[in-house]
């Protein structure tokens, strides 16, 4: 057996949230949420299992999340599972290597993201059992099983409607943001609908200028958008000839809201010329590394839920070449991403979610074999205690011990028990996320 | 080119002058008497008088043709037919465009996107067609549309076809819910055709009626995701179970399940959800025993359903408001209008068209959207027409024309990828599941429910930054190979020296006497041009005094973009008026 991670690290953190209330077994059995379901582990155990007291450093404090969302599902036997004694048919060609923390081990291609373990834990035991892209997506990030009549919302579009406007949020910035693109085969706001969609940028932050759609308008002079702004009241003669309707009124109330953004300095927060070319070029300068930067700017200003759209993981073939090429991007903005927050002090409030809609696993040729076995997500821990906060767990599970191929000889769907959810567990881990961001 | 435009340019600055409306009048009125055309009046009419609600106005025919080319066909008129349109002096010209509407192309493509909402046609989560069965289904209710079946036809068709979901593309309705159990299919069929919500009945009632769906068998074929529906007689119950065991197919479960099945009660009898027990002979369809049932006219709900939904299609609110939620605590507002619209669906035998003319031709649904009256109660009783935001297909496909200009869309589902020609317009896309991001900023429906709450018409300030300044639209206008010409225009009017001209702002100058174009001509004609393509209609003086303001300084061409652009950001352009 080749796990790397160290059984008394897994267990003084388990500890240092459940008081030792529940077994490591248990909690990996509970924990399979999609929805960065360890960072609730605390109030997790004090709302959903009654632990007598809340010990004063379990209170929630987070602020704001950063969801990297690796659409398609990379592997995570060549990203944080590497599993270098399965054999090499399914080891595959990348290596591990260690990290900053004893007993874990990443792979080759995240050198600088080795550097960084201390901040993150990593959690290996996630799985749904569904190899569907988006049926997958929302059980990930709605943790909910599909089929029960209602589409729920993602964990930002509820972040963003108790942490949002309603909430006291007072950002001109809207309160859930996705860069650059939605997502796509995947609705965020469920039944919330349409107010409760992400605002989605557009644009490319690794160009000269990251032109917003709406925002940012390249080429129209601030004294033009105001003679504008004028000229189109002139002519608004709808809204003259039935003064005081209420539809238009709330359609006037958007336009203004709309131009106190344009208008106003809020939207600088996209301008990444305000930051240090050096500090930039940490990131990379690619369009997933310079939204990692828009990401922690975004958060700086009290933005409650960032998503980055990481797309291309759905690496049916050459995906270790694939590998090679994306891996790299990765490492850069994302280990620069937890360097950066560490330093500006926003580590300890906000929660990083690296996760997937589904992992794949490979075998040697690079071919995928099969689907959804497991996700992965990676966060920055962020909890009021700094021993907790530093301290990195590595947790990990066993690979499933048996797997069939199907029928249709598409995916492979594990038999094992760890395949199956156990969803009213997630229902809670979900609330828990919810309310630990809203507290 | 450039000599049609100079001659229109003469044409039409001459034509706007001579019948520029009066000042006191706004454009959306028209001074024509109002009284009731049709039986649909009397019956407003006298409801509102008895509440004393004083209608609005009849609507102008600015306001008609553009109202009446959104509400039919779901696309704008170019300026050549708003145009052709205003200019025509036949009394019974709005009669005439409606039938001309109702037989253009675009009919059925608008229809299907609407009946798409509603029967849930969506390749993806959580009701999974799959992009093949998604487009067999959508062309399926194309075709139904533009021959237009009898609705009672179209509604049987759904209910009791058999075959594969990529071939025969109406069995797609039992696939295109949530989860395939038969109380799940009975509460997707009291939705859609009897416009009731069946969760919100007494438990025996659902399960009467699921009986009818509990031998709907479904199974696949080599072919990837393709699935035949058919009538098994031998097929026992199926409870609800979600997708996610189905999905993972756990060895160890349907063992558990069998045993749960065989503790229930005996077998239900089929029941219709009026309370009468049905009798099916043995080896017979049950699905078709049911459907016999429900589009019988003397069915309660059937051609209730229908009528009530179509009025709101076009006045908004239902006669019974939600449309779909028609309930016995849920009275009409108007028991005689619904009464009289069901006769007419079932007299005209089920004929969808007939009713749309009906109500097409009332003077309720031509009156002005500008209310005389603030009565809380002048909304639900259908006082003046609605003010409703574009759907949001409805809108990009308004600016692609306006502007000439195209959306590229993909669908991110692959095996087999589906090829989405870039002339492609937004109604006429076959499944929600087509990503977009400015469809879905502005409303459209992702077809989970069914409901037609689903879709959203509220405004939202994303929505209003991504009109007012987002690079999308500001290419479309500035980059626009339609515009192109009359923003040249404008800045060539600006290029000769400005006669002196603070004098005449204001007042009407007397038309130059020399025989070609001035300089304020055409500039006349290009405000002109723009405001018939972009809002149907002549602009009036006030505009087009304070349009020549804006001109007076700066770049012309500049000046005639964002005229383009504030046009566009107009409630007028925005809204259904």
């Amino acid at each position: 057996m080749s796990i790397q991670y160290t059984q008394n690290k897994v267990a003084s953190v388990i500890t240092d949230m459940n008081g030792g209330r529940i077994s490591r077994r248990e909690m990996l059995r509970r924990g399979l949420a999609g929805t960065a379901g360890l960072l609730l582990a605390d109030c997790w155990s004090v709302r959903a299992y009654g632990a007598p007291s809340l010990p004063k450093s379990k209170t929630a404090k987070a602020k704001a999340v950063i969801q990297i969302w690796m659409w398609g599902g990379p592997s995570h036997m060549d990203t944080f599972d590497l599993k270098p004694d399965a054999g090499q048919d399914y080891a595959g060609p990348l290596k591990p290597i260690p990290t900053n923390v004893d007993g874990i081990q990443i792979c080759e291609l995240l050198p600088q993201l080795a550097k960084q373990a201390d901040k993150y834990s990593i959690i290996r035991s996630m799985t749904h059992g569904n190899s569907g892209h988006e049926t997958a997506a929302y059980m990930v990030q709605t943790a909910r099983k599909p089929g029960d009549g209602q589409v729920y919302p993602s964990a930002g579009a509820v972040v963003s409607l108790f942490k949002g406007y309603s909430a006291g949020y007072k950002g001109l910035i809207p309160p859930y943001i996705v860069m650059t693109q939605l997502q796509g085969r995947f609705s965020e706001a469920g039944f919330l609908g349409s107010r409760a969609k992400p605002f989605a940028t557009g644009g490319d932050p690794s160009q000269g200028k990251f032109v917003v759609e709406g925002v940012v308008a390249q080429g129209i002079s601030e004294e033009r958008q105001k003679g504008r702004r004028e000229f189109l009241q002139k002519l608004n003669s709808l809204e003259q000839a039935m003064p005081g309707n209420e539809r238009l009124a709330a359609s006037a109330a958007a336009e203004k809201q709309a131009y106190d953004l344009i208008l106003g300095d809020a939207g600088k927060v996209f301008d990444l010329s305000q930051e240090k070319d050096e500090l930039r070029d940490r990131y990379g300068k690619t369009k997933f590394g310079q939204a990692c930067l828009v990401a922690r700017r975004l958060v700086e200003r009290g933005v409650p839920y960032v998503t980055i759209n990481f797309e291309g993981w759905d690496t049916h073939k050459g995906n270790f070449q694939a590998m090679q090429r994306k891996l790299p991007e990765l490492d850069k903005g994302f280990a620069t991403l937890l360097q950066d927050l560490s330093d500006h002090g926003l580590l300890d409030s906000t929660i990083v979610w690296w996760g997937a809609n589904l992992a794949a696993r490979q075998r040697s040729h690079g071919k995928r074999r099969g689907t959804a076995d497991a996700t992965t997500t990676a966060r920055s821990f962020a909890t009021s205690s700094p021993a907790a906060a530093s301290r990195a767990a590595m947790w990990s599970a066993r690979p499933p011990k048996k797997a069939k191929r199907s029928r249709s000889g598409r995916s492979i769907r594990w038999t094992s028990s760890a395949a199956c959810m156990n969803c009213s567990a997630l229902t809670v881990l979900r609330s828990c996320l919810i309310r630990r961001v809203s507290m | 080119m450039k000599t049609f435009l100079i001659s229109a340019v003469i044409g039409v600055a001459v034509w706007g002058g001579a019948t520029a409306p009066n000042a006191k009048a706004t454009p959306f009125e028209s001074d024509a008497a109002l009284s009731p055309q049709t039986k649909i009046d009397e019956l407003v009419f006298t409801r509102l008088k008895k509440l004393n609600i004083e209608p609005a106005s009849v609507c102008s025919d600015a306001v008609f043709v553009r109202r009446a080319y959104l509400d039919v066909i779901g696309t704008l008129p170019t300026a050549k037919e708003a145009r052709e349109f205003l200019e025509d002096k036949d009394p019974k010209k709005r009669s005439a465009l409606i039938d001309r509407l109702l037989e253009r192309d675009e009919f059925p493509d608008y229809w299907s996107m609407k009946w798409g909402d509603l029967l849930r046609i969506r390749a993806e989560f959580p009701i999974n067609l799959w992009p093949n069965a998604a487009q067999a289904y959508h062309r399926w209710v194309h075709d139904c549309l533009r021959e237009n079946m009898p609705y009672d036809k179209f509604v049987r068709e759904m209910l009791t076809s058999n075959g594969s979901n990529f071939r025969v593309g109406q069995v797609n309705f039992y696939r295109a819910v949530q989860s395939k159990d038969q109380e799940t299919i009975a509460k997707a069929v009291a939705l859609t055709f009897m416009g009731t919500r069946a969760e919100n009945w007494p438990k025996e009632q659902l399960a009467g009626m699921a009986q009818f769906f509990s031998k709907i068998a479904f199974k696949q074929t080599g072919e990837w995701k393709e699935e035949i529906i058919f009538f098994d007689p031998a097929k026992t119950a199926t409870l609800a179970t979600n997708n996610l065991e189905q999905a993972t197919t756990a060895p160890a479960k349907p063992a558990e399940k069998k045993k749960s099945d065989s503790s229930k009660p005996a077998k239900l009898a089929a029941t219709f959800p009026d309370g009468t027990p049905a009798k099916i002979a043995e080896g017979h369809d049950p699905r078709v025993v049911f459907a016999d049932w429900l589009i019988s006219p003397k069915n309660p709900w059937f051609a209730r359903n229908i009528v009530n939904r179509a009025w709101s299609w076009f006045l908004e609110r239902g006669i019974i408001h939600e449309p779909d939620d028609i309930r016995p605590d849920n009275k009409p507002v108007n028991p005689e209008l619904l009464a009289y619209l069901e006769k007419e669906l079932v007299a005209g035998k089920y004929d969808i068209k007939h009713l749309f003319r009906l109500i097409l031709n009332s003077q309720t649904y031509q009156l002005s959207s500008v209310p005389k009256t603030k009565s809380p109660e002048a909304e639900a009783n259908f006082a003046s027409y609605p003010l409703r935001r574009l759907e949001a297909e409805v809108l990009i496909d308004a600016l692609n024309q306006i502007t000439g200009t195209t959306e590229r869309y993909s669908s991110p589902v692959p095996e087999p990828f589906t090829f989405i020609p870039e002339d492609q317009r937004s109604i006429s896309l076959p499944d929600s599941s087509i990503t977009s991001s400015f469809l879905e900023m502005f409303g459209r429906p992702s077809r989970d429910t069914g409901l037609e709450l689903e879709r959203s018409s509220k405004p939202t300030a994303d929505q209003r930054l991504h009109m007012l300044n987002s690079s999308h639209i500001q290419k479309k206008i500035e980059n626009s190979p339609k515009l192109q010409a009359l923003f040249s225009a404008a800045s060539g009017a600006g290029s000769k020296p400005p006669k002196p001209n603070k004098n005449r702002r204001g007042s009407q100058a007397p038309p130059p006497v020399n025989t070609g174009p001035t300089s304020e001509q055409k500039k006349a004609e290009v405000i002109n041009q723009l405001y018939l393509t972009i809002l149907s209609r002549f602009p009036t003086e006030q505009e087009m005094k304070t349009v020549a303001e804006y001109m007076q300084s700066g770049s012309k061409r500049e000046a005639a973009v964002d005229l383009a652009w504030a046009l566009f950001n107009s409630s007028e352009f925005l809204y259904r008026h």
